[in-house]
Order: C-alpha cells, then sequence, then structure tokens
C-alpha cells in the first residue's frame, strides 16, 4: 500500500511537472507570435534573420532566446506576477523609497554620444523595433509623498556644453530671428526632500551664465518655483504637466512682452487615469494606486495643423494641436498628438510674427499655447527632424525660435549632438504647397497615425 | 544556454526528455543526450563546441592508450599527454592573458597580450578529461571504447558548465548501462526545481542588490563608494555572499536533478557550507567535487601530509585560486584559505574545537573569513578592493555607519532576507526528513502528492521572475 501511494505519487510528479513544462512550449509554438506589448509601448522581439555571421558569433541565439521570453505564453501576466512578487519581497515605506530602473543616470560628456544609453526617456528611436538594452537597473529614481522623480546628475561641464549649443544658433541666427532659451527643472526640484534639491537650479544658471549675449534665457525655474503646491509635475511621469507647462509659457510671454492668455480664457479638459513612463518603468504599487490626471487647456483661436512624418518630411499631413482620443498610458499623446519630426500650426492671428519651437516632448504641452500669439507655429522634434533648420527658419520668415529642454536632456550629450546637428543637416527645400491637405483642427487622427508614424 | 532561462525550460528540456524516453534502445539514448550536450553548449559557445569535442577525442586516445600500455612507458606518454592537452587547452585559452601581462609587468617587456573569450565551462571539463585519464592509469577504471560514450561523458550537458566536476569514476557503469528508476526521475524533478528556485529566487536577487552596493568592477570606477556607508558595504558584501552560494549551489542543485532525470547520479557539491565551524569544515562543504580533486590529483600524488605537506597545502591553494580566474584576487582569495587552513592545522583548530558550541565564536570567524574572502573574490580591480575594504572598516574619513538606502532596502526585502538566512541553514533538509517520517507513521500517503503542488509553486515563481526580466518598456514609442 505504501510503496504503491509512492509510485502513484511519483508519477503523478512526473507527469504534471513535464506536461507543465510541454503544454506552455505547445503553446509557445502555436500561439501567434510578434505584435505590441500594450504595457511596454513597444514591438514584441520577433524571430531573428539568420546569418552564418550571427549564428557564429552567438547573436542570433541571443536573440531567439529574446523573442522566445517575449513572446512567451501568459508573459504579461507573469510579468505583472513577478512585479507582485518584488512587492512582497518586504515592506515599503509608505511615504520614501529609491526605484529602479533600466535606465541610466546621467553621466555624461560631450566626448561620446551614447543614444542607447540615454538617461532620459524620450531620447527612443522612432524606428526601432526591438528592445533596447537600457543598461543595469540602478536606483536612479526617489519615491517621495506620492511623487515618482528622476534623481539629477548634471554637472557643470554639461551645463557649459548645452549653452555652447545654444551660443551656435544664436550666431548663425543673429539679425534674422530672436533666440530664446528655456531650461525646465524637474519634479525633483520641488517634490522631493530638501537636500535632494537645489542642484538642478545650480546647473540652470551655469547653463544661462554661460549664453551669449543676445541669447535670451527665460526664467521659467522662478514662476514654476513660485506656484511650486500645484500641479505642475506628474506622480507617475518623468513630464510635467500643462499647468507647469503653462508657466514656462507666462515666463516666455514676460521676457518677449506678450500678454499671456490667462487660464480662464482656455477651456480646460482632462483625462483620468493616466499612469506614466515612471510607472512602466518601476511598476511600482505606490504609483499606481496614486494615478495622475492629465489636464490640458484649449485655446481659444482657430488653427489649422499639419503633421511632418518622418519618412517624408516635405509633405505635411492632417494634425492635431490636441489628440483628444489618447487616453490611459498614452494620455500625455493628447498634446500635439505624440513626437513627431514637424508639426506646423497656423493660426488665426495675423501678426506676421512666426515661432519655432525647438523641443523633445518636454516642449509638446508647452507649445499649445503659442498658436494664440503667433500666425505660424512650427515645433519641431530635434530628435526625428532631418533636416536643415537655419533653412527652415529663414525660407519661412520665422521670426523668434525657442529651444526648449528639460534639465536632464539639457545635460546629456545624444540631445546636445542632435540639436546640433539641425545646424548641418541638408536643405529640405520649400515644404509643399498644402492646399491639398485636409488640416484636422479639433478632429480626431486616426489611432494608428499616432500610434506608428509612418 | 543556461538552465534558468525559459529556453531551456519549455522548449530544450521538454523536448529533450521526450525524444529521449521515447525509446528504450541505450545507443538512441546516447546519441539524443550527446546531440542535445553540443545543442546546448552551442547555444552558448558556437566555435568553442569544436574544442570541447577536439579535447574529448584527444583523451579518448589517451584512456585508449593508457590502457593498452599499461606498466610501460607509453602509459605515462598518455597521461603526460593528456596533461599537455588540457593544461595546453586551459593555459592558452585562460591563462594565456594573465601570464604575458604579468611577464610584461615584471621584466619590462612589450609581448602582444593574447584576449581570447574564455569558452564557457573549459575549466570543468578540462578537469573531468584529465582525470579520466588519470584514473585510467590508476587502474581505477577501464578506459571507455565507445567513442560516443567518452563524448557523452565530457559533454553532458547537466555538468558541463557550471560542475560539479564529475569524475568518470563516478558514473562509468551508468554511461554503459543505467537504469532509469522512477523515484530517481521524480526525485530528479523535485531537486532541478529547487535549484531553479534558489537561483531565480535567490541568487538573481541578491545580484541586483550586490550591484547597487559593490558596483561593476569591470568599469573600474572607484567613486561609486564615495557615498558608501559602512553598512552599505557589509550589506554588499552579505549579498554577495548569499549570491554566489545560491547561485552555484542552485546550478549544483539542477545538474544532480538534471542527471537522476536521465539515470545519472552525480555527487553531492554543497553541504550548507555557511553553517561551517572552520575553515576546513568550510572547504569540505563547499564545492566539494573540486576540492576533492584537489586533494586527490594534485596534494595527495604531491606527497600530501606525508612529505612537505606546507608546500603542498599552499600549493595546492594557490591552484585552487588560480582554477576560480586568471587574476591576482583570486590567487589572493586562494591563499587566504591555504592559510587558515594551516593556521587551523597547527594550532587555531584545537582553539575553535575547545569553545562550548554554545557560544558561536567559531561560526563568527568562519563567516567573517568567508566575507572578506567574497571581497577578494568579487573585486578584479585592485583599487576597488582597496577602497572597499576602507569602507568597510571605515578607515576613510566621511563614510557614515549607514543611510536612507540601506534602511529601505533592508526594509523593502526583510521577508526575503529572512527565507534567504532560513535557507543557508539545513531547514529543507530536517523538515523534508521530518515530513516523510510524519507521512509513513500516520499513514497521511494521500498528502504524497503535495510535494507536486510544491515543486509547480517553485516552478510558478522562477517561471514569472524570468519572464519579469524580459520586460523592457520603452517610453513613448508609440507616441
Amino acid at each position: 500500500m505504501k510503496k504503491k501511494a509512492r509510485r502513484i505519487a511519483a508519477y503523478i510528479n512526473i507527469i504534471v511537472l513535464s506536461t507543465v513544462l510541454t503544454v506552455f512550449g505547445v503553446i509557445f509554438f502555436c500561439q501567434k507570435h510578434g505584435g505590441d506589448s500594450i504595457v511596454e509601448n513597444r514591438r514584441l522581439t520577433p524571430f531573428p534573420v539568420y546569418s552564418s555571421d550571427s549564428l557564429l558569433f552567438g547573436h542570433y541565439v541571443d536573440s531567439v532566446d529574446l523573442f522566445i521570453a517575449d513572446n512567451f505564453p501568459f508573459r504579461e501576466q507573469l510579468v505583472d506576477f513577478s512585479f507582485k512578487l518584488r512587492d512582497a519581497r518586504g515592506i515599503k515605506d509608505e511615504n520614501i523609497g529609491f526605484l529602479a530602473s533600466k535606465t541610466v543616470p546621467v553621466v555624461d560628456d560631450l566626448t561620446q554620444v551614447k543614444p542607447k544609453t540615454d538617461s532620459v526617456k524620450d531620447s527612443v528611436n522612432f524606428d526601432a523595433n526591438v528592445p533596447q538594452d537600457g543598461g543595469e537597473e540602478m536606483d536612479n529614481l526617489l519615491y517621495f509623498n506620492g511623487h515618482a522623480m528622476e534623481i539629477f546628475g548634471g554637472t557643470d561641464a554639461m551645463a557649459k556644453a548645452y549653452a555652447n549649443v545654444i551660443n551656435k544658433y544664436q550666431v548663425a541666427l543673429a539679425g534674422k530671428a530672436n533666440v530664446y532659451t528655456i531650461v525646465v527643472p524637474s519634479s525633483i526640484e520641488f517634490n522631493a526632500p530638501l537636500n535632494y534639491r537645489g542642484k538642478e537650479k545650480k546647473n540652470i544658471d551655469e547653463m544661462y551664465r554661460n549664453m551669449a549675449a543676445g541669447v535670451n534665457c527665460v526664467d521659467a525655474y522662478s514662476l514654476i518655483a513660485q506656484h511650486q503646491q500645484e500641479y505642475e509635475y506628474f506622480r507617475t511621469d518623468h513630464h510635467w504637466t500643462a499647468l507647469g507647462a503653462y508657466y514656462a509659457y507666462v515666463a516666455f510671454c514676460n521676457k518677449a512682452g506678450i500678454t499671456p492668455l490667462k487660464l480662464e480664457q482656455m477651456e480646460m479638459k482632462s483625462k483620468h487615469p493616466y499612469l506614466g513612463s515612471l510607472y512602466n518603468d518601476t511598476r511600482d504599487e505606490r504609483l499606481r494606486d496614486n494615478a495622475d490626471t492629465v489636464w490640458y487647456w484649449k485655446i481659444p483661436n482657430a488653427f489649422k495643423a499639419y503633421t511632418y512624418y518622418k519618412k517624408s518630411q516635405n509633405h505635411a499631413s492632417g494634425g492635431s494641436l490636441y489628440a483628444e482620443f489618447a487616453s490611459a498610458g498614452n494620455a500625455y499623446g493628447v498634446f500635439l498628438g505624440g513626437d513627431f519630426p514637424m508639426v506646423r500650426i497656423d493660426s488665426d492671428v495675423k501678426n506676421g510674427k512666426k515661432v519655432a519651437i525647438i523641443k523633445n516632448s518636454y516642449g509638446n504641452p508647452f507649445s499649445t499655447y503659442f498658436p494664440a500669439h503667433f500666425e505660424q507655429t512650427y515645433v519641431i522634434d530635434y530628435r526625428y527632424y532631418d533636416y536643415n533648420l537655419l533653412d527652415l527658419i529663414e525660407q519661412n520668415g520665422i521670426t523668434d525660435v525657442i529651444f526648449i529642454n528639460g534639465v536632464f536632456s539639457a545635460n546629456t550629450s545624444w540631445h546636445l549632438h542632435m540639436m546640433e546637428r539641425l545646424m548641418r543637416n541638408p536643405n529640405i527645400g520649400k515644404p509643399q504647397d498644402e492646399s491639398n491637405v485636409k488640416p484636422k483642427q479639433d478632429c480626431v487622427p486616426k489611432a494608428d497615425s499616432l500610434k506608428k508614424p509612418q | 544556454m543556461v538552465f534558468a532561462s525559459l529556453t531551456f525550460l519549455y522548449i530544450f528540456l521538454p523536448l529533450n526528455l521526450i525524444l529521449y524516453y521515447i525509446s528504450k534502445n541505450e545507443v538512441y539514448r546516447n546519441i539524443i543526450l550527446t546531440l542535445f550536450s553540443f545543442v546546448f553548449y552551442a547555444w552558448g559557445e558556437p566555435l568553442w563546441v569544436f574544442l570541447l569535442i577536439a579535447t574529448a577525442f584527444a583523451d579518448y586516445g589517451n584512456g585508449l592508450l593508457v590502457q593498452r600500455f599499461r606498466g610501460t612507458p607509453w602509459a605515462k606518454l598518455g597521461v603526460v599527454s593528456s596533461i599537455c592537452v588540457n593544461v595546453g587547452v586551459l593555459m592558452t585559452f585562460k591563462y594565456s592573458g594573465f601570464v604575458v601581462t604579468n611577464v610584461n609587468h615584471l621584466l619590462g617587456t612589450a609581448f602582444t597580450v593574447p584576449s581570447f573569450a574564455l569558452p564557457v565551462g573549459i575549466s570543468f571539463y578540462t578537469f573531468q578529461s584529465v582525470s579520466y585519464v588519470f584514473d585510467v592509469y590508476a587502474g581505477k577504471v577501464q578506459a571507455q571504447r565507445s567513442v560516443l560514450k567518452f563524448l557523452m561523458f565530457i559533454s553532458l550537458y547537466h555538468q558541463l558548465v557550471a560542475g560539479p566536476i564529475v569524475r568518470y569514476v563516478t558514473i562509468a557503469h551508468e554511461i554503459d548501462h543505467r537504469k532509469h528508476w522512477l523515484h530517481d526521475i521524480t526525485a530528479g524533478f523535485s531537486r532541478f526545481c529547487i535549484g531553479l528556485f534558489k537561483k531565480v529566487c535567490i541568487a538573481n536577487v541578491a545580484a541586483a542588490l550586490v550591484l547597487k552596493y559593490m558596483g561593476n568592477p569591470k568599469l573600474h570606477d572607484v567613486h561609486i563608494f564615495d557615498t558608501l556607508t559602512v553598512g552599505g558595504a557589509w550589506f554588499g558584501i552579505a549579498m554577495y555572499t548569499f549570491q554566489i552560494y545560491f547561485d552555484f549551489s542552485g546550478y549544483s542543485d539542477m545538474a544532480i536533478g538534471l542527471g537522476r532525470m536521465f539515470g545519472f547520479h552525480y555527487l553531492e557539491n554543497f553541504n550548507y557550507p555557511y553553517i561551517a565551524k572552520s575553515a576546513g569544515d568550510f572547504w569540505r562543504r563547499w564545492h566539494i567535487s573540486l576540492s576533492t580533486w584537489f586533494r586527490d590529483y594534485i596534494y595527495i600524488p604531491l606527497g600530501g601530509n606525508q612529505r612537505r605537506w606546507i608546500f603542498n597545502l599552499l600549493f595546492v591553494w594557490f591552484v585552487t585560486g588560480m582554477w576560480h580566474g586568471a587574476s591576482w584576487n583570486y590567487i589572493l582569495w586562494g591563499m587566504m584559505w591555504g592559510v587558515l587552513i594551516f593556521l587551523e592545522r597547527i594550532f587555531l583548530g584545537k582553539v575553535l574545537k575547545a569553545i562550548p558550541d554554545f557560544i558561536p565564536v567559531n561560526r563568527i570567524y568562519l563567516l567573517f573569513f568567508v566575507m572578506m574572502g567574497w571581497t577578494l573574490f568579487y573585486f578584479t580591480d585592485f583599487n576597488m578592493l582597496g577602497t572597499y575594504f576602507q569602507v568597510m572598516f571605515n578607515h576613510l574619513q566621511g563614510h557614515q555607519l549607514g543611510d536612507l538606502k540601506l534602511k529601505l532596502d533592508i526594509q523593502e526585502n526583510m521577508f526575503w532576507l529572512i527565507i534567504t538566512i532560513i535557507l543557508c541553514m539545513p531547514v529543507y533538509k530536517l523538515a523534508d526528513k521530518w515530513t516523510k517520517r510524519v507521512v509513513v507513521r500516520r499513514r497521511l500517503d494521500y498528502l504524497l502528492p503535495l510535494t507536486t503542488v510544491f515543486n509547480l509553486g517553485l516552478l510558478f515563481l522562477a517561471t514569472a521572475m524570468l519572464a519579469g526580466k524580459s520586460y523592457n518598456p520603452f517610453i513613448y514609442y508609440h507616441f
């Protein structure tokens, strides 16, 4: 009897375990592979293309391993469970913690161009279809009182390097356009414990101190600091909110002698819940339970927006200032519909003034206020725009040029390189006549056009 | 390929089991095991699999030569040839860069430093191979006549890349006539799940903490210790102490488990080393297959305890250090153990034994040197090593005892830490024994399938954590 029971238990153990291993393997082979991971905002690793070199040097099998891991049955549920396991390892402090992110903290200089290990999450490549290894997981995020924030590590040398890039533009545009620069502090400067604050202010001051005389340095910091009790930064995302951007816009207006719109003059709308990049990076439950709201203010003007995509940068397509369908993890995409090489907004303001805003994703909410004051607003994402910026400015009679950066990207050599290269890029030529392009003013573009820009 | 991967667990292993057990033909089964072993090895080392095969063929020939000409100089030639082949391979791929660098440094020469990519598992399979020829020479075992069986022995993927070092004599009978008992296969599955859990759920978690506190020695950056606290330095090395044990013993568990699934019985490689009471005791519990290998094939042939034992002892520990890596820190680490064992032999052992059990001085002594040893072992960069030691002992002024980061790391990993410390002690072994006794005495046979539930739980935890490793958010790709 005893022996029989042991035999039965042994059979059960062997059959159950080997069946589980086999069944998961069979499901893996039978299921559809590829597609997107909604949670991770990326395309899952496809089966690698064979080459004898890649096989001999081991890259091929590494890619096969990645392909299997990315397409494993019930992967998202398993990943979710793995984060629950991580949270169960101990007791988390409700107010403070250090969070691990796969991105690398800013330790940078201009001697290297390292797009793949960039600290700032903006620096992704639109065309990438495989996950990029962001490096080792390090505690480069701070959680404090409901806010997740990146720990700043910029240097004086990088501050000078940033000023140097802007100064070059000032020299090239002297007499042609007014050059403005705005460096935006991040959440840690206002929401962290006191000993973590102040480093960004010092860094921005160093940048502005090194700017050439003709550069108009906009002090967004002071106005944002004055309103720091307000909802200026997301708790779960590395960006600022449209309110934070509004105060930077007011600071710009003060510098440029423009009367800014009051918030009450605009229609306020919101999107909730929003779990942003820092939540996706860490999957921290304290952030999940404290989701953000994306507020946006719609200017009272009439306007037409045109989007210039990466593969046809001199051909406009319909665009939008507010992509109102953006939701959930993509809710920040409500501003301009996300990052495109160029978005042009023609406004009903007929004053002959044209502005170019050179930005990364930090500049998106900021840009939405400008059609209220400029006849044409060119929003150029320096990471994706592949033509000559100086020619664009000259050929289109742009009167004001604003360089806006978050303090992290301003301290990252790859971003500086991408900004500087716009001076050397080939000429775009005259953009096409948009008479046959149907602008999408306040209408909803197809979701696909935002997800995968062509 | 590694065991702790979804590729191995859910594709390679089930396929190997199915194709192996689909037929009872021994030759077929040997071919399947050998082919799978080659694929396993080539998965990570597509080029060096040929080196493995070449080494195997050389010692297959050496073994036959020794047996055919036993008692003649030709037999000795076979042994010498085996030593030359295996030591030559090791010297070329593992030590040539180290030797030339040191020669250049000492003599001021400028020889080009060779830089070979180290073939995975080379230290393990060369030792297995050379010990086979020795054992044939010593008459402990008959030479293997079948090329296939010998290739299978050398390439068996269960222990190929991370041990234990399996001597031919241990599994000679099973290579020729192995039985596949039900109790072996089920125990193999259970053992494998335990090893997988140790590797994925303990060692990998500890590894992330190690990196935070000890940094990456390959980056040669001492400045990462500028803000390290004294407590943080001790916490870091404690985590490495956990990592290296659970990683290595987890792999050994998986290897032993896999062996039993396929009818092989490999010897135990670890026996709760951190509960040892002396350095000698520790090395009877840590990487047992290596320490016994050095004892049998180097220490005793040199004269053992009978002749110039101090030299023999220190030489063996010098070589043990070298075996772990071509860098001076490994040699220092080996020598530290050699000196401790020497001291224990001449007086310290008696002192430690004289201390009553309820005063845990001997355990504290051992754990202290284990941690010092692992610090030496971790840092190949001597600048980092020196700075880290200084922080540990607060020689660098301005280093606080602890900070918020350390407090939070301990707090956020508290339950995991408790489980990890418990698993360093033979709790599972005792609980397993006790459970089995209760089941037998009280006739609770119907509870036996709970083992399967336990194993499934371990497998599920490990699978989730392996899947979690592939999580790689790509922010704003969609925008």
